[in-house]
């Protein structure tokens, strides 16, 4: 098995077969150490991981965050290269939301809760006002387009 | 230091933070400059890159000016209709504010 390629066994079975057919004059220095003391679960490339070890990078924080930025979208650029680990603005809101989430069990209530918590400390969410202004103008459009005609009028007119 | 390992680190870091991309902005700088490509490091896996707007003129966007820019994508990847492996171009996907 005398391969250099990395994905074929160990490289002790590689060096073992280059040593073998004479690629290699000399013994490497660990070869005498690994042969002694075999790794415990054997370097191979397609080695299956150990169940467990890689965790899903997953945290309830993720969905509350979500929600808030899909809420509120007025927020500061961030800097990510700051080290001073001054808390966000969503990372107050989480922490106002972890102490109300073990009192409520509705979630709704817990988040407009911190909101107004997040109000108290002096946060002005000032975006909310736009967002229902837009979303009353398509009502009237709807109403006032009876008379133009469209593929779903075609019908009627 | 309070968050002793990786793991504590991670979730308390203000990558993990921002959430998903969503156009979310971010400050970063200008790392090179390729013509009229802009390349921005904003602290993510790859740098941003982004066209000198015609309006700048010479005085605007040098090497190592501080800029504010929306994130669209930490990495911008595809594939070609009938692979089924993605291809990555190494640059993030942003827009200048």
């Amino acid at each position: 098995m005398a391969s250099r390629n990395f994905k074929v066994g160990t490289v002790y079975t590689r060096v073992l077969g280059l040593l073998k057919s004479g690629a290699i004059k000399q013994k490497p220095l660990w070869f005498d150490i690994v042969e002694t003391f075999p790794p415990i679960l054997p370097t191979m490339h397609n080695r299956a991981p150990v169940p467990g070890r890689a965790r899903k990078l997953q945290y309830w924080e993720d969905e509350v965050r979500e929600k808030f930025y899909k809420e509120f979208k007025f927020i500061e650029p961030v800097n990510l290269y700051e080290t001073d680990n001054k808390p966000t603005i969503c990372d107050r809101f989480i922490m106002h939301y972890e102490q109300f989430s073990q009192e409520e069990t509705d979630g709704d209530v817990a988040f407009a809760k911190s909101k107004e918590a997040l109000e108290q400390e002096g946060v002005t969410f000032s975006r909310i006002k736009e967002k229902e202004e837009k979303e009353a103008v398509p009502v009237k459009e709807n109403t006032a387009s009876e008379d133009n005609a469209s593929i779903e009028n075609i019908f009627q007119l | 230091m309070k968050d002793s390992n990786f793991e504590n680190m991670l979730r308390h870091s203000k990558f993990i933070g921002i959430g998903k991309p969503g156009k979310k902005k971010v400050t970063g700088h200008i790392k090179h400059v390729v013509g009229d490509d802009l390349y921005v490091d904003f602290g993510g896996k790859f740098y941003g890159v982004v066209k000198r707007p015609s309006y700048a003129g010479d005085r605007g966007y040098k090497l190592g000016d501080s800029v504010t820019i929306r994130l669209r994508d930490t990495e911008v990847t595809g594939h070609f209709i009938g692979q089924s492996r993605h291809m990555t171009l190494c640059e993030a996907d942003i827009s200048l504010t």
